[in-house]
């Protein structure tokens, strides 16, 4: 029966084609809404840092919400290819995040007025951000790959707590940042470069976490390879 | 002021260049990676 985690991290298709169609998606997806979206009615063309932002922050929830499944995963089947995964879908989940709150930065200077506020949204996201990036760095001082994998699997069920935060943080206070749009509040001129970009940075996620995943293993294989053995001169042996 | 934001395409443009630069660095970096670690199971580089 197929595992719903291979399924979960895109491991059915090659990861390069997944990576060459996200990646060309992507990039006509972005020139679908800086060129061809019409401007919105309030905040003009600044609205157009949507059509990147919000598919990284989607699929940045998206990758970290990942990891948690392999922690969990991890804890209940013991297989070291469930750490490798959680490995390469928080590294990529660490990357979109920290994105994503760059370019919230910077939309939110012509439209708040500032780089920066303590917001519900955007605080909860950058404990989001510090937290994995941690976990991250603590691996690198466990070498145990059962250890490091033990460790890693608990602290991120702990800091997956924060990913619900961050996205109903809109909805439990008061908050600058705008609610969840849906398709029903938004026109479909505005919505099909979002969804086209959403879907082309999931494709690009999903074959980049395979390949990290499985260059993670091949570098924990060859880590706890038992060393050469040293073969003497067999000169004695042929006589 | 109407509460309406006119022009603003040079903060439109460094969001997309910053984010184009950070998706293709990540993207060479996984790649990279990859193929470095390719030796270490036997296969060759492809």
């Amino acid at each position: 029966m197929d595992d719903p985690g291979l399924v979960l991290l895109g491991e059915r298709m090659k990861p390069r084609t997944l990576v060459n169609v996200g990646g060309t998606l992507l990039i006509a997806g972005s020139f679908w809404g800086l060129l061809f979206a019409p401007a919105e009615v309030f905040m003009g063309e600044v609205y157009r840092i949507f059509y990147i932002h919000v598919p990284t922050a989607w699929n940045g929830l998206l990758l970290l919400t990942a990891a948690f499944v392999c922690a969990v995963m991890y804890l209940l089947k013991g297989d070291l290819l469930w750490d490798d995964r959680l490995e390469a879908s928080m590294e990529a989940g660490v990357v979109l995040s920290a994105l994503l709150t760059i370019q919230g930065s910077i939309w939110a200077r012509p439209t708040w007025g500032v780089w920066w506020n303590w917001d519900p949204r955007l605080t909860t996201t950058a404990i989001l951000v510090f937290a994995f990036a941690g976990i991250l760095a603590l691996r690198q001082s466990l070498k145990e790959p059962r250890r490091r994998a033990m460790v890693s699997a608990v602290a991120t069920i702990v800091a997956a707590a924060d990913v619900p935060l961050v996205y109903f943080s809109v909805r439990f206070w008061n908050s600058l940042h705008q609610i969840q749009s849906s398709p029903a509040t938004v026109s479909a001129a505005f919505v099909w470069p979002l969804r086209v970009n959403a879907i082309a940075v999931l494709l690009l996620m999903a074959g980049l976490i395979q390949m990290r995943a499985e260059t993670i293993a091949r570098l924990r294989e060859a880590g706890s390879a038992p060393p050469p053995i040293d073969v003497p001169e067999t000169e004695g042996a042929a006589r | 002021m109407n509460g309406v934001i006119e022009g603003g395409w040079e903060y439109v443009i460094a969001v997309y260049v910053l984010s184009a630069l950070v998706y293709a660095l990540y993207t060479y970096s996984v790649l990279k990676r990859d193929k470095a670690s390719r030796p270490l199971s036997g296969e060759k580089k492809s």
